[in-house]
């Protein structure tokens, strides 16, 4: 059941009751959750807070709370399963359900109440219709029913309820079918919808408790999306836009423009270097995905190059430190420069958050910030203590969770490039036929990294366009990647990403189909516990056959 | 020697900084009764000065000494029971109007009844005195849970399961005493 008024029948319907919030462990449900905390503290609405890896951390949150609690908002989890079916829910526990995760499951769209999903259904999804998916069981309790009253002149009566009988199952038969094919026409794909953050600060506006850092957080939500490629890029234009009227809105309405210190939402063009306000512009060019691709940086001559262009501008200077006439001018320098390497399209619209004198974030600073505390920070901690410095992060006051995040993102984005770098160099980039295939090695630097989804999937991008860039097959652009990575050495499980080709322009994926069926044809235990399904988890003595299969499958 | 029993005393006190040793009462008693002879002796030396003209030696320099001691000896009675309160004040604030039973048993019956009374009265017409120095900013505040405590049960009668690194969204007095306890951290 969808919910439409949010504001009644989410917020003010929630108001004095206690409240169970159930976040999945990305960035976009966190800032999901830091606007809903915000909005929860106005009314005083008690609740309690867990982070949720997988299905199965959330029926063991359930299985805990259940007794005590029963209202239970999920963001970002639980919207692409059965929920009420999965945790053996009770009648009087309710769902509330804000999830970016798509296709939803019908069982939540035609819940009957207990499950309400506060996103808002999409035109393009075609949902089938209620009756051409449930049936009522009326059908077969009749049979039973005849059955019974068959005691008198049977022979004659059989004959023609055979008739009606055949008729029936023919029918049933041929619904089945329909449904079947409806089904697999529906769960075909798994992609992302609008962004979790957006709609809960669109909540915030309706009622009225929308601010710059709230803007802030919906910001850093979708462009997550963006950054991690889960969705297109006219959705992003359009949301931007939709965004950039409240940050217009919001900055009229407090009229401090002239305070220079003040707290700002700018919207901006930014350009596709990462972390390149907290680096030098060479550094940032030379390992940035965009760039090296584009500039094919891993090759001699394009090192060649992109000394050649940092040189114009600039130097290996840290940024904040460049002379302030260099800095003003360097976007328009490097758009004019854009055209001699081919970057036509280096430029993206942005915001970017500032406050103080030294402190100027870009969105995707930030969110290569969280990735690198939730993803790669040292192992013996654990998630929820990522969960809370992640939250710390987004908070403006510990400047220095911000700076250290930073650093750490650095090193991330440097090790992509190094990654990528010895994939091409050592030719382990291999193609399969019907798609290609590479492996993180367990050996090659800084490997466990790679065992966590975002990374991987960053990884995923790089790759893939690296390889379309280098490769001399015509065909190059139209084959998906499957990525695999070493998860847990100790059980000997590796974790499987696809994506599909980049001539799709779309990051609808089919690969959540593809991997069931594949393991299903081997007869492998694979453990799908990822509520983005584009994720798969194998044994690694597996693998070879599963590719096999995956081959014979897609082909 | 004069004024020794008074010395032992304050020596114990500094021996248990800021804990609550149980009450000693047979060595309050010996110097309360150190402190009697002593007024005693003075008293009949004091008399028979008077009543003797100048025939006798005069006794005034004794009774000097004397009264030092027992002014000393008041000094160190005093001292320890101060101390003692203050112990108990902090205390207070500490583990609310609720002693645990083994500093219960430390308290003589004359610190008890006292006690009994000032948690009473800092409860009065509902509100409780004795929890905020400072008005609070909100009535709710946000907690990080940093050990496994199981169930808490709050005032309108809902349960909580405290999980370590679990968040929650609690009233505030329900809360602090968990704070103190180091289950729960503020988040501001």
């Amino acid at each position: 059941m969808y919910v439409d008024d949010l504001k009644s029948d989410f917020y003010e319907f929630l108001t004095g009751k206690r409240i169970f919030l159930m976040i999945h462990y990305d960035i976009d449900s966190i800032c999901t959750c830091k606007i809903l905390q915000s909005l929860l503290k106005y009314k005083h609405i008690l609740y309690t807070l867990a982070v949720v890896r997988s299905a199965e951390d959330l029926k063991r949150a359930y299985r805990e709370n259940c007794n005590d609690v029963k209202y239970f908002i999920l963001i970002n989890c639980g919207g692409t399963i059965d929920i009420v079916e999965e945790v053996e829910a009770e009648e009087d526990v309710t769902f509330f359900i804000l999830d970016s995760h798509r296709p939803i499951d019908l069982c939540n769209i035609y819940s009957n109440g207990q499950v309400r999903l506060l996103s808002s259904p999409e035109e393009d999804a075609l949902v089938p219709d209620f009756h051409d998916v449930f049936r009522e069981e009326s059908d077969e309790e009749e049979e039973h029913e005849d059955d019974d009253g068959e005691n008198e002149n049977r022979a004659a009566k059989r004959r023609r309820l055979d008739e009606e009988e055949i008729i029936k199952r023919r029918e049933k038969r041929l619904w089945e079918e329909k449904r079947n094919k409806l089904l697999f026409e529906y769960s075909q794909f798994t992609y992302y919808g609008k962004s979790s953050a957006v709609y809960m600060f669109d909540l915030a506006w309706k009622v009225n408790r929308d601010d710059k850092e709230l803007l802030w957080l919906a910001i850093v939500g979708l462009t997550e999306q963006m950054c991690l490629g889960k969705i297109e890029n006219t959705q992003y234009s359009l949301q931007i836009g939709h965004l950039q009227t409240h940050a217009t809105k919001l900055r009229n309405r407090t009229c401090d423009a002239d305070v220079v210190t003040s707290l700002k939402v700018n919207f901006e063009k930014d350009v596709k270097l990462n972390l390149y306000r907290h680096w030098s512009i060479k550094s940032s060019m030379k390992f940035s995905a965009y760039t090296a691709v584009k500039m094919k940086l891993w090759s001699l001559r394009g090192r060649q190059k992109t000394a050649r262009a940092s040189r114009r501008h600039g130097s290996s200077q840290a940024f904040r430190t460049m002379d302030l006439q260099l800095r003003k001018e360097f976007h328009e320098t490097l758009e004019r420069l854009s055209e001699k390497y081919g970057l036509q399209d280096i430029t993206y619209a942005t915001f970017t958050l500032q406050y103080g004198y030294r402190n100027k974030y870009c969105a995707m600073d930030i969110v290569l910030a969280l990735l690198a505390i939730l993803e790669a920070s040292p192992k013996e901690k654990k998630p929820e203590e990522l969960f809370n410095s992640a939250l710390d992060c987004l908070s403006r006051t510990k400047k220095e969770v911000i700076d250290n995040a930073v650093e750490r993102a650095k090193i991330i984005t440097k090790t992509l490039f190094k990654t990528v770098q010895s994939a091409l160099d050592m030719k382990q980039i291999i193609s399969a036929g019907p798609f290609i295939y590479y492996i993180v090695q367990e050996g090659c630097v800084d490997w466990y990294m790679f065992s966590h989804p975002h990374i991987l999937s960053l990884l995923a991008q790089f790759v893939l366009r690296a390889y379309v860039a280098m490769s001399r097959n015509r065909k190059a652009s139209s084959l998906p990647l499957i990525l695999s990575a070493p998860k847990n050495v100790e059980a000997g499980s590796c974790i499987l990403l696809g994506i599909p080709p980049l001539c799709e322009n779309s990051p609808k994926n089919f690969f959540g189909k593809a991997f069931e069926q594949a393991a299903e044809r081997i007869n492998c235990d694979a453990s799908c516990d990822f509520f983005d399904t584009s994720y798969f988890e194998i044994h690694i003595k597996d693998r070879t056959r599963f590719f096999d299969a995956l081959t014979a499958l897609l082909s | 020697m004069f004024g020794e029993k008074g010395y032992a005393l304050v020596k114990e006190l500094s021996r248990y900084e800021d804990s609550l040793p149980p009450y000693n009462t047979d060595l309050v008693n010996e110097v309360s009764n150190e402190i009697k002879l002593l007024i005693d002796q003075n008293k009949e030396d004091a008399q028979m000065t008077t009543d003797e003209g100048s025939g006798a030696p005069s006794m005034v320099s004794t009774i000097r000494i004397r009264h030092a001691a027992v002014k000393r000896n008041l000094r160190c009675l005093m001292a320890y029971h101060y101390n003692r309160i203050r112990c108990l004040r902090t205390m207070r604030w500490e583990f609310g109007s609720i002693l645990p039973v083994d500093i219960r048993a430390n308290l003589s019956s004359a610190e008890s009844e006292p006690w009994q009374l000032i948690c009473g009265q800092s409860v009065t017409g509902g509100v409780n005195l004795a929890v905020d120095l400072k008005p609070p900013k909100a009535l709710y505040i946000e907690v990080r849970c940093l050990a496994d405590y199981g169930n808490l049960e709050l005032n309108d009668g809902s349960v909580i399961l405290l999980k370590k690194d679990s968040r929650h969204y609690l009233p505030r007095n329900e809360c602090e005493e968990l704070i103190r306890q180091g289950v729960l951290r503020h988040i501001v």
